[in-house]
């Protein structure tokens, strides 16, 4: 039998399925499926695995099952074959599929680098979608401030994004001033898209201006292309009005929303 | 995938089924020391780790095709922790995390080259050689 013809190794079929292979070796299952219909059995065999899965063991209960096992657990090993427990609630579609939460966004542009509108998110399914802000200057990260956290005009910000699970989203601001601000996609034309894999967050920083008492930030977040302009619009719309402009979320329907509001020192 | 992985190692749908709680909750048990980079390898071996610590804490071979050799994988030794001061030592600064029963299980069972288990679990290739290499030394027969 030639090389060709041995059955994909199992290991290699869940990463091509999950888009976890580096991209010779996925450029390399693809070319063969092309040609091999037992390989293109392969992948649909696993993919019907995962159907039958999810309808045999449905994510939420099984969540719960987890916690009850780790609500169970001493705080040492059960039985000399785990570790110590802790649970999140996040867990619900950790369960069935290889997702895990992913960590931190790995390259960091520099204050001044202009947005290239191919920013990479990660996609945490499982998750919330969240919006995370950096104050560059504090280490190679920078430090993280969180809500209502104190700001200062000429403070170089750094937008992380979480997209758990959403394909799309846009990103904006609005400040004390009633200013917006575009900072996901870099053009109002640019696609929405969210990369799939990767750890880019936002491809440039962000210096705070001289607009007074705050500056909010909003991550919309949804599995199908956002449209750009309703975002800026529901934004700006928010922005002139300063009694809700701190509190409320977008007018916008069908989206989910992050928000993280800086409190600004100078007037 | 990790219920698939279970299934395979084990062979039994609960012990499968308790086998992938056991990952996940070891998963979100060391979240913080999660990277970003392909997180189904991470729980794959999750996964196996979870498994051979059951089929050795059982001490019975799993009713797969490939349980003999899973179960001697799982019954043999751990060269790692027998090899003293300098894996412990690469141990503490955490550069060999995988035990040698996992390394020869991607191996051996998952068909994984030495430079892609290497890679997998981020060792060089000839700490994989040397670890397969110390694991057949000390007896264990695992051949294809």
């Amino acid at each position: 039998m030639s090389e060709q013809r041995k059955p994909i190794e199992q290991w290699r079929v869940e990463r091509y399925v999950l888009d976890e292979l580096p991209a010779d070796q996925r450029a390399a299952v693809e070319a063969r499926l092309k040609t091999d219909p037992e390989a293109a059995a392969q992948v649909a065999a696993l993919r019907e695995s995962d159907a039958t899965i999810l309808d045999q063991y449905r994510s939420a209960p099984m969540a719960r099952e987890i916690e009850a096992r780790h609500k169970a657990s001493p705080q040492k090993a059960r039985g000399g074959r785990i570790w110590p427990a802790v649970l999140l609630p996040a867990v619900a579609l950790l369960v069935l599929f290889a997702v895990i939460p992913r960590g931190e966004v790995t390259d960091v542009v520099g204050p001044g680098t202009q947005a290239t509108g191919n920013e990479e998110v990660l996609l945490d399914k499982g998750l919330d979608p969240k919006i995370r802000v950096f104050r560059k200057g504090a280490g190679p990260e920078g430090e993280e401030l969180t809500e209502g956290a104190s700001a200062d005009e000429g403070d170089v910000i750094q937008l992380k994004l979480q997209a758990a699970g959403r394909t799309h989203g846009v990103v904006v601001s609005v400040d004390g001033r009633g200013h917006v601000e575009l900072h996901f996609p870099a053009d109002e034309r640019d696609p929405t898209t969210l990369k799939r894999k990767g750890t880019v967050a936002l491809a440039h920083a962000y210096e705070l201006d001289d607009a007074p008492d705050f500056e909010r930030f909003f991550f919309v977040a949804a599995r199908y292309p956002v449209a750009v302009a309703d975002v800026l619009g529901a934004a700006r719309k928010l922005a002139s009005d300063p009694a809700t402009a701190k509190t409320a979320l977008l007018s916008l329907e069908d989206v989910d929303q992050a928000t993280l509001t800086l409190s600004k020192v100078t007037p | 995938m990790v219920l698939r992985r279970c299934r395979r190692l084990l062979g039994d749908e609960q012990n499968a089924l308790e086998a992938m709680q056991d990952t996940f909750v070891l998963l979100l048990r060391n979240q913080d020391r999660l990277h970003d980079d392909a997180p189904s390898s991470l729980l794959h071996r999750m996964a196996t780790n979870v498994c051979l610590n059951l089929i050795r804490g059982r001490g019975r071979r799993p009713e797969v095709a490939d349980g003999d050799l899973i179960a001697r994988i799982a019954m043999s030794p751990d060269i790692e922790a027998r090899v003293g001061a300098r894996w412990s030592l690469s141990r503490i600064f955490g550069e060999q995390k995988e035990s040698t029963r996992t390394i020869a299980l991607l191996h051996l069972l998952d068909g994984m080259t030495l430079s892609e288990v290497a890679d997998e679990v981020g060792m060089s290739v000839s700490g994989v050689r040397k670890r397969l290499r110390g694991l057949k030394a000390m007896g264990l027969e695992m051949n294809r």
